[in-house]
């Protein structure tokens, strides 16, 4: 009997397991099921990580990693191949993303773009009307071609030294500039000068470097001439300077300048600069040889005042072609639009 | 005499015990099934899905889009690397009678390289919408023009077990049922040609 019943609860022990194996079974290929599908969405995931992370990269002016692996979210992404054209207007990209053992790959091709820029057609473009305008010392307009660098000239492409809005503001400030003045023509009337107000909130969201109190500031370096930025300055109404820029002043980019600044000693901004606010003055200081190569636009209210001093000989604002499509180039600004994309 | 009657009583508690352990289990294990079953016909539809959907104007210039109404949708598209280009459309089909589940309805997935695929899938929802640009629903159907400013396809789809299951504890019968819903951005849509 004792045997028996021995046999019996082996029997049944042994019964219990076969069925609790085949429940096990059953939850372990619902289980399976479910964490295939996870992992397929992550590796994918994990893909696009690295298309986004590839444009960060060129959005801060750098050539981002290829075959690198990158480990995020308990996979990894990295970037299969990389095939910019030659302007880097088209971009070819293949990403791969792990995770477990699964594998997600992305091939794309992106055409990048730059934003709408404010053009300025001159060394000086102003778009408030009336304006108030002044030149001192040696303080000079060129609207004639330079290279980059503002040493040398193009030999074509000349623009006017300044355009204003109005018949009058032109003949103040051809008057006023007198032979300081140069450019093909020295000052002319263009009305299509692009207001910079919309542009203004798109700087300020992307700025690199940005001067929102008063002071007083020397040796800033903003940027490189690979690798231009943006400098927002919201300097206010005061008229005394509350922000002033003392010199060793250096900047690539786009410089936008809110209210009134004063740049004294040497400033060297290659690029864009934006002046625009209320009755702005932007005053290039006495001493020193501050200067603008590229083009400036002056926005504001009616009677924004241009102020331009200095000691300088070579030019406080230069127009170059070149130093403005650098402006215009800079990584954040671009945008992406899809050509191909195949997932 | 006593032993001998005290084992069968035991015996028989036992066997009696075990009945029922093993059609609490035979339910458990069919409920097990139904489950996998649907879970597994759900991540089939769904990567099925997301594959196409996803290259829905890949290798196209122009329409990209021809039918987006509520159930159904039909896009063109290369669905490999740099192939042909095919019109993909998925729609309901009729009500399925084959099944005890009386919502369910074909599921039809069809291609013009490859003809009609009718499948029996146990569906009982397959919704779609369209969002545009600017993320905002469209109303439905899209037609027009409008079926160019699509950019993001809602999918909704619920599959359930095509024999209802009885719940050991409780005693009542319900479907097993597994719902699956994504808003895909086919990058290819926004595409300026």
């Amino acid at each position: 009997m004792g045997r028996t019943a021995l046999f019996l609860v082996l029997g049944l022990g042994m019964a219990m397991g076969f069925i609790g194996l085949q429940m096990y079974r059953s939850d372990e290929a619902a289980i399976e099921t479910q964490y295939a599908y996870l992992k397929y969405m992550n590796a994918r995931n994990l893909a696009r990580a690295s298309v986004h992370a590839a444009l960060r990269t060129y959005d801060k002016n750098v050539t981002p990693e290829v075959n690198v692996k990158t480990r995020f979210n308990n996979g990894t992404f990295q970037i299969d191949s990389l095939a910019p054209s030659a302007n880097l207007d088209t971009l070819q990209m293949v990403t791969r993303g792990t995770f477990a053992e699964s594998t997600y790959v992305m091939r794309l091709k992106l055409l990048r773009s730059t934003r709408p820029f404010p053009t300025v057609g001159a060394a000086i473009g102003i778009r408030a009307e009336p304006v108030k305008f002044s030149l001192s010392g040696h303080a000079s307009v060129d609207g004639r071609a330079y290279d980059t660098t503002g040493t040398h000239l193009l030999g074509s492409g000349d623009k006017p030294g300044v355009t204003t809005m109005e018949d009058d503001d032109s003949a103040h400030v051809a008057t006023v500039g007198g032979s300081n003045i140069n450019g093909s023509p020295r000052v002319r009337v263009d009305t299509s000068v692009i207001d910079p107000k919309e542009y203004l909130d798109i700087y300020r969201n992307n700025a690199d470097y940005f001067y929102n109190t008063p002071g007083t500031y020397s040796s800033q370096v903003w940027g490189s001439s690979s690798n231009p930025v943006i400098v927002y300055c919201n300097a206010g109404d005061d008229t005394s300077f509350a922000v002033k820029f003392t010199g060793g002043v250096i900047g690539y980019g786009i410089l936008v300048v809110r209210g009134n600044v004063q740049f004294n000693g040497n400033l060297n901004f290659y690029g864009l600069v934006i002046v625009d606010g209320f009755n702005t003055m932007v005053s290039f200081g006495a001493a020193g040889t501050p200067g603008v190569v590229g083009g400036l636009i002056v926005a504001g209210n009616a009677g924004a005042s241009v102020t331009l001093k200095g000691t300088g000989s070579n030019g406080k604002v230069v127009y170059s072609p070149g130093a403005l499509a650098r402006a215009r180039n800079i990584g954040k600004l671009r945008y992406y639009t899809i050509l191909d994309w195949y997932e | 005499m006593i032993d001998m009657v005290g084992a069968a009583i035991l015996f028989g508690v036992l066997i009696l015990a075990v009945g029922r352990v093993q059609g609490n289990l035979n339910q458990t294990m069919a409920q097990n099934t139904f489950n996998i079953n649907t879970q597994a016909e759900a991540v089939y539809v769904a990567r099925l899905i997301e594959y196409e959907i996803s290259k829905a104007g890949y290798g196209v210039t122009g329409s990209k889009i021809s039918v987006a109404d509520e159930h159904a949708v039909t896009f063109l598209g290369a669905m490999t690397f740099g192939g042909p280009v095919d019109s993909i459309a998925y729609y309901t089909g009729e009500a399925d009678t084959t099944t005890m589940n009386p919502s369910d309805f074909r599921f039809i997935r069809y291609a013009k390289s490859s003809g009609e695929i009718s499948q029996r899938l146990v569906m009982t929802q397959f919704d779609l919408s369209y969002y545009d640009s600017l993320n905002v629903k469209m109303a439905t159907p899209v037609s027009g023009p409008n079926l160019k400013a699509i950019r993001g396809i809602n999918v909704k789809f619920r599959v359930e077990s095509a024999e209802p299951v009885t719940d050991a504890s409780t005693g009542l019968s319900n479907y097993n049922a597994v719902t699956w819903e994504k808003l895909i951005y086919p990058r290819n849509l926004g595409k300026p040609f």
